[in-house]
């Protein structure tokens, strides 16, 4: 009997679970307990958690143009709590989603919903940076344990932190930081025109490689290519604003859908095959819009992320096999990798603390020492800005006879944090 | 009357998410009541309403970020923000009427988003104005009441919510109100009688306008922000979709429609994935079927 509701709970978790799930999956395990108990067998499992229930409230985009995103993220978390069932420090791990959407007034009706009606004990999640922000306050205030598992605002290692908000993810300046050296020095690229999303995110990430780049002896060529977040709209005018014949290369920063459209538009012109260089943050050719643009991709593109799906290490090798495999072929991602590690922390916290998260002061001092080996290799928090600290991967965009479309590894930066103080 | 009581007593048992939730619908009702003026009275189709709704929002955060924090300076900012940007707005979509008024508004609306998004150095683009204080209350302080909570501030918007309420009813009962609906029904006639059409219409604008506007600052104070999204037409179609569904020409139909949009809203989004489907049969439904929407169910029960 038991093996049912397993079977059917790992059937489940290949996709999202949301309330309705729940509400089935409790029906038909009382059903069970019932016909357990009038059977009189009633078999008691391996000793479970004694202590209260731990709930983790989780506020992701599960529609929306950001809806693959949260899905991803959702699937890394569910990944690791399964691996040590659901539980940590004699506590069972609950999780409850609601759904971030787009805009912030939705997001922070999703937060408040998890923390005044379910009464969780921790917030994790947010992929888009403005409903990060501007949850920030509220979450500040009640002193709630909250992970950042995807927006990479830099505010909220800098000016904005809060002993209570710690992120698992990145800040926007971390990935394209170390880029703008590379692609000056090691690539000797020194013309270069900036294409970028123009939204907080772009704009950070574009500003830190626009830093050292210029300061390797790189020329930023004008006027920059700035396209409407998110573009709806056609890219044709954006991608012929790009100087072809005046530069050496483009930076780029655009992320989901934008970055498809403009790749296929790319690609589609022509563009691309006349650029001597393809550079960018990483989230440019992810894994999510190489499968989406399949043969338009950009190849030999020189991109800068905190992961890559070839990446060597033990640790990542089980994870993207597992994953795949536990996901219905489903490839792993980057921001599947942050959910994954989002988990680790609370789950390490949790032991550490012994499951007594009363003390929130304690709770925290124990999330900000958790560290261990990721699918991207060594991870730390940064006692000074509340962010990780990781290595960021120069990776080049290839068709692996294996992998398909993908970002081989080429150099990298290891030990990069904010310089937030 | 009953009504204002029953809500009025909702922060002394309502548990504290569901006071947010009822404050929201508070002052997303007020936005319906004022759209309402427009489509109901009026007779003019606006599909560009959150473009008043945003102004009033961005006046309010704007002020309030330069440290003014009284009350009724905000309101007011909000109030003759939206009011100067209905102005030009309305004396261009005006002379033309129907479907030509609706893509006017519309296209006006998402102009003024696109500047909302592209103006970074005064609206800070998509990311928008966060950490906007609530006003203080001069006097009630020592009383230890404080805008900052649930209770007090649902009443402000209670008692805001009502006067406009009061307003708008007697205006639509005024010589004004009667013209306006003349106007409605037979615009050449009117004319004909030497009214100023263009006038009164234009006025009518520019004051529902106003009210969105005062909506818009309750909401910037109640969020603490005010983003780009207030001002996207998806806004104006939920607004118009709580005029339909709770009743035009009727101020208590659109208040009622909003209220059921929002929780509609809520609770569908918790337990269906796609809850706009199910928001968007709500809404053929009423209007196959209840073309005089909540109000018309109350009056013919």
């Amino acid at each position: 009997m038991s093996d049912e509701i397993e079977d059917y709970l790992n059937w489940k978790l290949a996709g999202r679970i949301d309330r309705r799930d729940f509400l089935k999956l409790g029906v038909s395990a009382a059903g069970i307990a019932l016909v357990a108990a009038c059977g009189g067998s009633n078999t008691v499992g391996p000793t479970g958690p004694t202590g209260p229930e731990f709930k983790l409230g989780v506020v992701l985009p599960y529609s929306g143009v950001y809806a693959e995103l949260g899905n991803s993220i959702t699937n890394g978390m569910r990944m690791y709590f399964d691996s040590v069932g659901n539980q940590a420090g004699n506590r069972k791990i609950t999780v409850v989603t609601a759904d971030e959407q787009v805009a912030l007034a939705d997001a922070v009706a999703a937060t408040k919903k998890v923390v005044e009606q379910d009464g969780v004990d921790m917030v994790a999640g947010y992929v888009s940076s403005p409903n990060a922000a501007g949850n920030r306050n509220y979450l500040d205030g009640l002193k709630m344990p909250t992970l950042i598992a995807n927006a990479g605002v830099n505010s909220l290692s800098r000016a904005a932190k809060s002993p209570f908000i710690y992120r698992t993810s990145f800040s926007n300046w971390q990935p394209s930081h170390p880029m703008g050296t590379y692609v000056a020095e090691k690539l000797g690229k020194k013309k270069i025109q900036l294409v970028y999303a123009k939204y907080g995110a772009g704009l950070e990430a574009v500003a830190a490689f626009k830093e050292t780049f210029t300061g390797s002896g790189g020329t930023i060529v004008g006027p920059d290519v700035a396209t409407p977040f998110p573009n709806n709209g056609d890219q044709t005018p954006f991608v012929q604003a790009i100087q072809t014949d005046k530069i050496d290369g483009i930076y780029c920063f655009m992320s989901g859908t934008d970055a498809v459209t403009f790749l296929k538009k790319a690609a589609e012109l022509g563009t691309l095959k006349k650029l001597g260089l393809v550079s960018g943050a990483g989230f440019f050719v992810e894994q999510d819009v190489l499968a989406a643009i399949t043969d338009a991709a950009p190849d030999g593109a020189i991109t800068g992320l905190h992961w890559a799906l070839p990446l060597a290490n033990k640790e990542n090798q089980d994870f993207v096999s597992k994953y795949s495999k536990k996901f219905s072929g489903r490839q792993a991602d980057v921001f599947a990798v942050q959910g994954f590690d989002t988990a680790r922390v609370i789950v390490e916290a949790l032991n550490a603390v012994k499951g007594n998260t009363t003390n929130k002061d304690a709770f925290m001092t124990a999330i900000a020492g958790v560290s261990f080996k990721s699918p991207r290799g060594d991870f730390k928090f940064d006692a000074t800005t509340n962010n990780v600290v990781q290595t960021i991967y120069v990776r080049k965009t290839v068709k692996d006879p294996k992998l398909g479309w993908t970002n081989q590894v080429i150099d990298q930066y290891p030990g990069v944090a904010d310089p937030g103080k | 009357m009953l009504l204002a009581l029953a809500l009025a007593s909702i922060p002394l048992w309502a548990p504290r998410f569901w006071i947010y939730i009822a404050t929201q619908a508070l002052i997303f009702a007020i936005f319906a009541m004022s759209l309402d003026l427009l489509v109901g009275y009026a007779g003019l189709p606006s599909f560009g309403h959150a473009a008043f709704y945003g102004v009033g929002a961005y006046a309010c955060a704007l002020l309030a970020l330069g440290h003014v924090d009284g009350l009724v300076p905000l309101l007011l900012a909000g109030m003759l923000g939206a009011g100067a940007a209905a102005l030009p707005i309305g004396a261009l979509s005006l002379r033309t009427s129907g479907i030509y008024f609706l893509m006017l508004t519309l296209a006006f609306a998402q102009m003024l988003w696109g500047l909302a998004v592209n103006w970074t150095s005064l609206t800070r683009g998509t990311d928008g104005l966060i950490g906007i204080p609530r006003p203080a209350l001069p006097g009630l302080d020592t009383l230890n009441v404080s805008l900052y909570d649930r209770g007090p501030f649902f009443f402000l918007c209670l008692l805001v919510a009502i006067a406009v309420f009061v307003v708008l009813e007697s205006l639509v009962r005024s010589p004004f109100g009667k013209t306006l609906e003349g106007i409605r029904e037979n615009d050449r006639r009117m004319r004909a009688l030497g009214f100023p059409t263009f006038r009164y219409r234009l006025a009518a604008f520019v004051l529902a306008g106003m009210v969105a506007g005062i909506a818009g600052s309750l909401a910037a104070m109640s969020n603490g922000f005010a983003t780009p999204d207030l001002l996207y037409w998806t806004v104006s179609g939920l607004a118009l979709i709580a005029v339909v569904v709770g009743g035009t020409r009727s101020f208590i139909g659109p208040a009622l429609g909003a209220f059921l949009v929002l929780f509609a809203q809520l609770g569908l989004s918790t337990y269906i994935d796609r809850w706009e489907l199910a928001l968007g049969a709500l809404f053929i439904a009423f209007v196959l079927f209840l073309p005089r929407g909540l109000v018309g169910l109350v009056r013919r029960a």
